[in-house]
């Protein structure tokens, strides 16, 4: 009897920090990724992540193969927009080399770029779906997303790999009535945006399981190195297509959608007007489509002056960037790959002190790693 | 702010910091080699001591303002002389101007100030050049290895490093 009445007073009641997994491997982590949570309760008290699964030593591969050999291995960092990992590199050998691709070869590359970002947001808007509960959308999304690999496996023989963006170029000008299909595609796209919003954006339970969840202040998007859709949802309007145009894309009338106040909701919005917002931005590039070559007179071997480049790109997930030091040889001295996904990670340390184990999947998948990326 | 106006705004707080002239043609070289390139930053160099000074000057005075640590990396060097430099990029949102930061360390136990305080960002971009090149980053809370795993042999972007054959390698 006397110890029922301690036990309901909590005099001698146990608690302790219970230690929870997720992963690495669990179909919510978007790839091979550790994260070890400390719960007290329902809250979480601390995150450590335990990334490296997936490690393949780029930077170091990079060393030993000549610059255009490089670029087939940057197809793989990003997997899911292999165009803009193909394009920095591009860029950076093209500072180390100095010359300029064509202008016909810079639309080219918007066009792939741009394309390429519609399919990264959409794996994001299908899976992201999933996270949260709802099967659906990730069906939309990867119809539509077929389409647009379609295009590309004519453009360059490949859906996931493309290897297309060339140093000084691309691999190859459009093949016949391409112009006509792509297109035809917009169009189609532009009617699935509606859809998408009655399907997910504006399902009351959707909205319930991402506002005010997993709030990135500005500040700390700032002292993170967070770039891409996930600073936009923090209301700073950086966008380095604006703010420091590569390609022509000064050349382009677009927007750049911002959030409000940094949650998993505001990051979502983002990426769904962003697509909107690269629709229009391949329409421009096709109507003002630039004839003439679509590659620069580029050596048969490549040795860039000794020297060092640093160049980046608006990538679907952040600033992308290389930073490449040249000895003069064939074979690059030292490469460093600013990962958008591996620097957006380091914010989920602290983003998740505070908040609900079910809140978990949802603040991770509004962040968009892609573990290709992390690891590299 | 232009490169010189920048470069004087340190040199009149911390006067052991020096601007890294750009690469110039090595004498005699062949005319295919072409000029060398290198992106219109200011490179500065800083003595490992004085960083911490450095890096709080950059991030804290209004002039400078250096809010966004773009990036952290560090590179490897055998000759002339061996040497390891740690490399962080700089970028301020609010007066749009970027700064390389070149921190010259012994290639052997070399030891940096981590700047986690100051940029959270430093954690794992740190961690990684640790893990990479192995070099100590005093301060840095949790200075472990972060995409090879613990007991790992050797450092794997130094220029020396040398594979050991294991049972992955058939």
């Amino acid at each position: 009897m006397t110890t029922e009445v301690i036990k309901l007073q909590g005099a001698d009641l146990q608690t302790e920090e219970m230690i929870l997994n997720l992963g690495p491997q669990h179909p919510s982590t978007h790839g091979v990724l550790r994260v070890i949570l400390k719960l007290d309760g329902e809250v979480i008290t601390g995150a450590d992540l335990d990334v490296g699964y997936l490690h393949r030593g780029t930077e170091k591969l990079a060393e030993n193969r000549t610059y255009p050999q490089m670029l087939v291995i940057s197809d793989r960092w990003d997997y899911l927009s292999a165009m803009s990992n193909n394009l920095v590199w591009c860029l950076a050998v093209e500072k180390l080399l100095q010359i300029q691709a064509p202008p016909r070869a810079d639309y080219l590359r918007v066009i792939m770029v741009e394309l390429n970002r519609i399919a990264s947001h959409l794996v994001f808007f299908g899976t992201y779906g999933i996270d949260i509960g709802a099967y659906t959308p990730f069906l939309h999304a990867f119809r539509e997303r077929e389409k647009i690999l379609d295009l590309f496996e004519e453009v360059s023989g490949a859906r996931m790999t493309y290897n297309y963006i060339r140093i000084g170029g691309v691999m190859a000008d459009l093949p016949a009535d391409w112009i006509g299909k792509c297109r035809s595609f917009l169009e189609w796209m532009k009617e699935r945006f509606p859809e998408y919003d009655t399907l997910l954006t504006g399902n009351p339970i959707f909205q319930d399981r991402t506002k005010k969840i997993g709030v990135l202040t500005k500040e700390n998007a700032i002292a993170y190195g967070v770039t891409g859709p996930n600073l936009r949802g923090s209301g700073i309007k950086f966008d380095l297509r604006k703010d420091e145009p590569y390609c022509s894309y000064d050349k382009f009338q677009f927007d750049i959608p911002v959030g409000q106040d940094g949650d998993c909701w505001d990051r979502y919005w983002v990426r769904m007007q962003e697509m909107k917002e690269s629709v229009k931005i391949v329409e421009q590039a096709l109507d003002g489509l630039p004839a003439g070559e679509p590659n620069a007179k580029v050596p048969r071997i490549l040795r860039p002056p000794h020297g060092e480049a640093y160049a980046q790109l608006e990538a679907p997930r952040g600033a992308l960037g290389i930073y490449t030091i040249s000895d003069g040889n064939d074979k690059p001295y030292k490469v460093h790959v600013r990962a958008p996904s591996f620097i957006n990670l380091t914010m989920l340390q602290e983003i998740l002190i505070g908040q609900k184990v079910s809140d978990v999947v949802a603040t991770l998948g509004s962040i968009d790693i892609v573990l290709g990326e992390v690891d590299r | 702010m232009t490169n010189s106006e920048l470069f004087a705004v340190i040199r009149t707080k911390i006067s052991e910091v020096s601007e890294i002239p750009a690469p110039e043609a090595k004498a005699g070289a062949p005319a295919h080699e072409g000029k060398p390139y290198r992106d219109p930053y200011l490179f500065v160099s800083c003595p490992a001591a004085k960083w911490t000074d450095l890096s709080r000057l950059l991030k804290e005075d209004p002039q400078l303002d250096f809010d966004f640590l773009v990036m952290v990396t560090a590179a490897d060097y055998l000759t002339p002389e061996p040497k390891m430099e740690a490399i962080y990029h700089l970028y301020s949102f609010k007066h749009r101007h970027k700064i390389f930061v070149k921190i010259p360390l012994p290639r052997e136990n070399g030891s940096v100030a981590s700047v986690i305080s100051l940029w959270k960002t430093a954690d794992w971009q740190e961690r990684e050049v640790y893990d990479m090149y192995g070099m100590k980053f005093s301060g840095h809370p949790n200075m472990k290895r972060i995409l090879m795993w613990d007991g790992f042999p050797g450092w794997p972007l130094r220029k020396d490093y040398a594979h050991i054959p294991d049972r992955y390698d058939d």
